[in-house]
């Protein structure tokens, strides 16, 4: 699954330790998310989509 | 070494050093265990009950190391650390099972290497264990840096 974590987090100039720290995750979890390893629980995606101020489909991308 | 070792211990959450800790000391009870129990079974006394009891208590700290694990997994809240411990202690088991294959093999065919008999092998199956879960995790950190 596509998502557009990268760019939401460089448009507030965040670091991945920055974002690790917003969610209270480990910066390798963010890495793994960003890179498109591992994909997080829902509790995770709205706790980003809140943290974003978005919604989780338009933080995530569903590609068949 | 020992300085990245104690970088690596400082970097770990308060209840991933808990759970560290619990294992070690588990660990230490585990040796000396094994340790009296070798020193008993061949210089001690080995009536049958004695030996049944040292066979039985180093099965104590290994249900105790496994439950310090569940604990752990129950309790991180990190769902990706989560998914890599559990992922690496499947390793770790599949080590066990596949060493423990190879070594019931040998020891059927009486094969007998460096003078060393494969049926003694069975009690570094906790060894194997750690050491191949240890290994797993840290190929899956490297690869999520």
């Amino acid at each position: 699954m596509k998502n557009r974590l990268r760019v939401l987090r460089a448009e507030r100039e965040w670091s991945q330790a920055d974002l690790a720290e917003r969610l209270e995750v480990s910066r390798q979890s963010v890495n793994a998310i960003e890179t498109g390893k591992f994909d997080p629980s829902l509790p995770l995606a709205f706790k980003l989509a809140r943290l974003f101020q978005t919604t989780i489909e338009s933080i995530f991308i569903d590609e068949p | 070494m020992k300085n990245r070792l104690r970088v690596a211990y400082n970097r770990l959450s308060p209840l991933q050093r808990q759970t560290v800790n619990r294992i070690w000391a588990y660990l230490i009870v585990m040796g000396l265990i094994s340790a009296a129990d070798h020193f008993v079974l061949e210089y001690g006394d080995r009536a049958k009950a004695l030996v049944v009891v040292f066979a039985v208590l180093p099965a104590i700290p290994t249900f105790a190391i496994l439950i310090v694990l569940g604990r752990y997994l129950v309790r991180e809240r990190d769902e990706f650390i989560r998914m890599m411990v559990v992922k690496a202690l499947l390793w770790g088991a599949a080590v066990t099972v596949a060493g423990d294959m190879v070594q019931s093999a040998l020891s059927a065919l009486n094969a007998i290497f460096w003078g060393l008999d494969p049926g003694s092998l069975t009690i570094m199956n906790f060894d194997l264990f750690f050491t191949a879960s240890l290994f797993s995790l840290l190929i899956q950190l490297r690869r999520n840096r």
